[in-house]
């Protein structure tokens, strides 16, 4: 038996246990989709409906919607997130007294739970009544707004921002530090000014970590769900509400597993395009910078 | 020698037996409200005499209602006890998800019985408990909506709360009261969304408007002028004269408020009565009055709820649950509330005898008022136009849950201005409509 064969049959258990813990519930929901099933109507039997509620799905007003909030969510968190982190990597990429302390109370964020966070921000901080920002607006005698109320879509991506710029940060001071020195002090010998060597040396260098943190990032924040849960419930009507809230919506409130089935398998393909389109985007970046 | 042997087996079998119902641990799914943190609190009690180990759940309203409900739904039997309301007791009989309670009772000793005295609890609440002529659940506290006003400061405005106000009249006493540069506000009102939360009180406010759900071949109403008319003045009351983040208050975010002496007014629960008036708890304790639930065309709004203990038909230790359920529901656990946390604290709208306890009576001023107000409640008729369905101020049929989220978040949308009264009325007419067309109710 050849070597890969042997390589192929030892990974294979490892193989058929993933597919089988990821493809088998796909296929169930899949198949679910296309049944009518309401939870707290056992005497409505399950019955097969076909592709009625993906119909139904593409042609409601509150999806296209989601798909909206869900899109401006996503773009706004990652390209503030990366802007961001990058800010904070560079500041951080040197030796100061107290760095530590510093670097740990930046990357704290990130590791509150969703639930804290949410929890926190609504009722301690952001509580127009009781809240950190009622005392600093009757300060200046000015009325407190009610962000969960009339931005709340804007106050879940400031949450997504504050939780997830720590870890673009770690990724991309991770790659700051991995430039060798040599390179750096080679581009000053050839007459490369601040710029210039952040443009055409360092970024070029770290452009894999940008990847990495865009793609991971990407996975991540299209799947908020905890502060939208313990914040805005996805609404007010649907103005904060995302894919994964709206799955929520449909099998927990509505609980339609038929619908909420037929929901989720829509969001996997529109997510796996998403991620698709991005990932073959910075690999033609990356090649390009390579050459 | 096998007679011995045999002998032996038996008695080892009853040890393991008695052993095992010694190690019975009830998990018990309750809310997060002030009377049942009590009942946490006091529930070793249950385990000193009973030997039966409790396990607590508890949970906001919200959460909790999907935790139980997919519990039951699903067969599951995390729980042993629910807590549940007159609502999930008329649906879900239907469905046999939990317990009927009649068997248990009659299997009951005479003096045990007697003590328990289930003639007691409130005729109204029994009757909401209880489906195809069996009891389903047992009340801890019963409730209805009534409006809480600060007399001192009605007094010091030469304002007067009738016994049962108008709407018009509510909004006029906010307006003169409200005062939102110093953190004060005239009314306080529900406006989380959720179907318990901001749709308990706006439920009550469709019915005084003389408005309905669906009229008798279940075509929504929302695109009625009374129903209009509700979502115009709930709007007036929360954008003018109520406070500010309404869409973040729900029972107990109000309850607060207004023990903390931020609001004139408090529409809602007439449970909270209890905190409101313990100074431990309250700022606000002697200085309130309390009125009837408002009206405009129809009297009598006010809401029936009873926050319940239902065993879960999928629980594996039922005779240990009855225990539970008859201990914490009884006279005894209402005097060792009285005894040992305050009079004023006493679950109360379950039992007559409650009322009739003069220390209940010397500390409770609102109670002949709740209790009153709690009897002219006509929970099969909550409309002044006829209906196909009973409840107030929920629609009791199983999808209510979906019904009720959808049609509060379009609400809360109103409030934030996310939409105009008359795009939620459209998006509320499609939902109720394809709610009842989905649910087989429209033929």
């Amino acid at each position: 038996m050849n070597e890969n064969k042997k390589k192929g049959i030892l990974v294979l258990p490892a193989v058929i246990l993933v597919a089988l813990a990821t493809q088998i519930p796909l296929i169930i929901t899949v198949y679910n989709s296309m049944i009518r099933w309401i939870i707290v109507r056992p005497d409505l039997s399950k019955k097969f409906i076909g592709s009625q509620y993906y119909k139904k799905i593409f042609t409601s007003d509150e999806f296209w919607l989601v798909f909206q909030n869900t899109m401006v969510l996503t773009v706004i968190s990652l390209a503030a997130c990366l802007a961001l982190g990058t800010l904070l990597a560079f500041l951080l990429h040197r030796q100061f007294t107290g760095v530590g302390i510093v670097r740990t109370l930046l990357i704290s964020p990130f590791f509150l739970m969703d639930s804290v966070i949410g929890v926190f921000w609504r009722n301690v901080m952001l509580n127009p009544s009781f809240g950190l920002l009622y005392y600093f607006y009757k300060f200046f005698s000015l009325t407190p707004p009610d962000m969960l109320a009339e931005a709340p879509l804007f106050f879940i991506i400031i949450l997504v921002i504050w939780k997830w710029t720590p870890f673009f940060m770690l990724v991309l001071l991770a790659g700051l530090q991995s430039i060798p020195e040599e390179v750096l002090e080679a581009a000053v010998v050839d007459g490369a000014n601040a710029w210039n060597k952040t443009i055409y040396v360092i970024l070029p260098m770290v452009m894999k970590y940008i990847t990495i943190s865009l793609l991971l990032g990407l996975i991540f924040i299209l799947k908020t769900f905890g502060l939208v849960f313990t914040t805005t419930r996805g609404g007010p009507g649907f103005a904060s509400t995302n894919f994964p809230y709206y799955v929520y919506r449909i099998a927990f409130l509505g609980w339609n597993v038929g619908k909420s089935s037929a929901i989720a398998v829509v969001i996997i393909i529109i997510s796996l395009a998403i991620i698709l389109v991005l990932f073959k985007l910075l690999r033609k970046t990356i090649t390009e910078v390579e050459v | 020698m096998i007679k011995k042997i045999l002998v032996l087996l038996v008695i080892l079998a009853t040890i393991a037996t008695a052993s095992l119902a010694k190690n019975v641990t009830l998990t018990i799914a309750t809310v997060n409200n002030p009377d049942m943190k009590i009942m946490e609190s006091l529930s070793s009690q249950f385990t000193k005499e009973t030997g039966i180990k409790l396990s607590w759940v508890i949970l906001p309203e919200n959460e909790l209602r999907q935790k139980i409900t997919e519990d039951v739904a699903l067969g599951a039997g995390k729980f042993d006890i629910v807590t549940i309301g007159i609502i999930e007791v008329k649906n879900w009989v239907n469905y046999g998800w939990i317990t009927p309670l009649d068997p248990f009772f009659t299997d009951m000793d005479t003096t045990a019985k007697k003590a328990y005295d289930l003639d007691d609890v409130l005729q109204s609440v029994r009757e909401g408990l209880s489906a195809k002529g069996q009891l389903y659940a047992l009340p801890f506290y019963g409730e209805t909506s009534i409006t809480y006003y600060r007399k001192d400061l009605f007094e010091k405005a030469g304002l007067t709360m009738p016994k049962e106000p108008s709407w018009n009249q509510i909004l006029d006493f906010a307006t003169k009261l409200h005062d939102p540069d110093n953190g004060f506000y005239g009314l306080c009102l529900r406006g989380l969304p959720g179907w318990g939360e901001n749709m308990a009180v706006f439920g009550t406010m469709i019915n005084a408007f003389g408005g309905r759900w669906y009229d008798m071949d279940w075509n929504a109403q929302f695109d009625t002028p009374e129903m209009k008319n509700a979502f115009e003045f709930y709007n007036t009351l929360i954008k003018e004269v109520s406070e500010p983040g309404a869409t973040g208050v729900g029972f107990t975010e109000g309850l607060t408020l207004m023990a903390q002496g931020k609001a004139g007014i408090w529409y809602d629960a007439s449970v909270g009565a209890g905190l409101l008036n313990d100074p431990s708890q309250s700022k606000v304790v002697g200085k309130l009055g309390y009125a009837r639930a408002p009206y405009a065309k129809k009297h009598n709004n006010g809401w029936l709820w009873s926050w319940s203990l239902a065993m879960e038909s999928a629980s594996k230790h039922k005779k240990e649950a009855f225990k539970f359920l008859t201990w914490v529901t009884s006279k005894d656990y209402i005097n060792l509330v009285g005894e040992t946390k305050s009079w004023v604290n006493a679950p109360s709208g379950s039992r007559k005898s409650t009322y009739e306890n003069p220390k209940y009576q010397k500390v409770a001023d609102f109670a002949p008022l709740v209790l009153s107000a709690m009897r002219a409640v006509d929970y099969n008729h909550p409309s002044i136009l006829p209906t196909p369905y009973i409840g107030t101020p929920f629609v009791v049929f199983p999808e209510w849950p979906h019904l009720g989220s959808e049609v509060a978040q379009q609400l809360a949308a109103t409030i934030a201005g996310k939409k105009t009264i008359d795009e939620a009325l459209k998006a509320c007419q499609k939902i109720a409509n394809e709610v009842a067309e989905e649910g087989g109710y429209k033929q």
